[in-house]
């Protein structure tokens, strides 16, 4: 094969193990967000955060929320599970930014995933 | 989980690695639904003691004999083998799980993450996934139906159910579908004649959410979707715990691309590249 083509292909799986890493780790981060409270099941999202923060400087302490699944779920404790889904957001958020940029700074296909010469 | 082996294949190691698994990142005890034959294998071949660690409780089911299902089990895309597929037991869950709440999973869906704990508590009587992504592709979790005109396929390979009516109702029709699978395959208009609790279990789910293709009765897990390695896939290495390595086969055969997976639940169907490193599971899950 010419050297040339033979550059543009390896470059090709290159981008194409990145950008599946990526997927995958966003993929991840995404379920890790997804959290489990009195039987219902939420997404943390900064809209679910602000909402939950609106409620309690409203003076509720508890409140019926729709969950993922539009079933309405009883929160005892609205300060409790924003806390809860505040210390989640951050965690995930935090190694997301810390893996994909680790992953980014990678340019070969083996570095990437972590492969090592034996 | 369930496991009966067949003549090539040793779910039984499968499973006994992936309770490991489970015990590790879900913190829960394992049942597993097996036949007297596959048990003896499993004690001769990995010990008693170990086998009574991996499992709290071992459920014997008398295995059918006459039941024929031929399955065309792929070793990557360069080998393939026609074997018995032993699954018409599914039904039973139900009744045999000795727990309130369960969480019934195939052996060969590996358990890399807690994510499954968000089932515990849950106000939904019966959830199950129809939405999967791929070890090697990046499109984001999508919808498979069972026929190109057909209804949502949900995967029977992660069901959560509790003891309540509804769920005994789900796993009765599944049973009702089994017996009567000739029917539905012209019913439903799916090609593949081996019986699957994939079908099965969609078919239900489709009857009773009032023969619509909604989510109003039963919903989905509280996961992003299901991750697949095909069959046409292979595992390259356990890189260590909750991360693996695997060849994801591209949309041209026998080429690959590399997929790394930590903290990630996976379904791998080549259940020789499972049995491959089943060992190494074994071994770094056992500590």
């Amino acid at each position: 094969m010419e050297e040339r083509l033979q550059q543009a292909l390896e470059f090709a799986n290159f981008r194409q193990t990145l950008n599946n890493q990526l997927q995958k780790l966003k993929i991840r981060s995404e379920g890790m967000l997804l959290f489990a409270e009195a039987g219902g099941k939420f997404t943390i999202s900064r809209e679910l955060i602000c909402f939950l923060d609106y409620l309690i400087r409203e003076g509720h302490i508890d409140a019926t929320l729709l969950d993922d699944n539009n079933s309405p779920i009883f929160i005892v404790d609205t300060s409790d599970f924003l806390k809860k889904i505040t210390t989640r957001y951050f965690e995930v958020t935090n190694d997301y930014l810390q893996e994909s940029r680790e992953i980014k700074k990678q340019r070969h296909t083996k570095t990437i995933l972590g492969i090592k010469e034996e | 989980m369930y496991a009966h082996n067949n003549p090539e294949i040793d779910y039984f190691k499968i499973a006994c690695a992936n309770a490991l698994m489970v015990k590790k990142n879900l913190q829960v005890p394992v049942t597993l639904v097996t036949d007297e034959g596959t048990l003896e294998w499993g004690k001769k071949a990995l010990g008693e003691e170990f086998v009574n660690q991996c499992f709290e409780k071992i459920v014997l089911t008398k295995r059918i004999w006459s039941f024929e299902n031929k399955r065309t089990y792929s070793d990557t895309s360069a080998s393939q083998k026609t074997l018995q597929f032993y699954n018409c037991n599914h039904w039973e869950a139900f009744e045999l799980s000795p727990y309130d709440e369960t969480l019934f999973i195939d052996a060969d869906y590996l358990i890399m993450s807690s994510a499954l704990n968000n089932c515990w508590g849950s106000e939904n009587n019966i959830m199950i996934n129809h939405k999967i992504f791929t070890t090697g592709s990046d499109k984001e979790p999508y919808s498979k139906y069972i026929d190109d005109f057909g209804i949502r396929l949900y995967w029977a390979t992660v069901i959560y159910f509790k003891k309540t009516e509804l769920a005994r109702f789900v796993f009765d029709t599944v049973k009702h579908i089994q017996e009567n699978y000739g029917y539905y395959k012209q019913l439903y208009y799916f090609s593949n004649g081996m019986f699957r609790n994939d079908n099965a279990f969609s078919i239900a789910v489709h009857m009773l959410n009032g023969f619509t293709d909604s989510n109003t009765i039963i919903k989905e897990l509280p996961i992003t979707g299901l991750l697949m390695s095909w069959d046409t896939d292979d595992v390259y290495k356990v890189n260590g715990i909750n991360d693996i390595t695997v060849y994801a086969e591209k949309p041209i055969k026998s080429t690959y691309l590399l997929a790394r997976l930590k903290n990630q639940d996976m379904h791998v169907m080549n259940k020789w590249a499972i049995n491959r490193v089943s060992d190494r599971l074994i071994e770094l899950y056992n500590e």
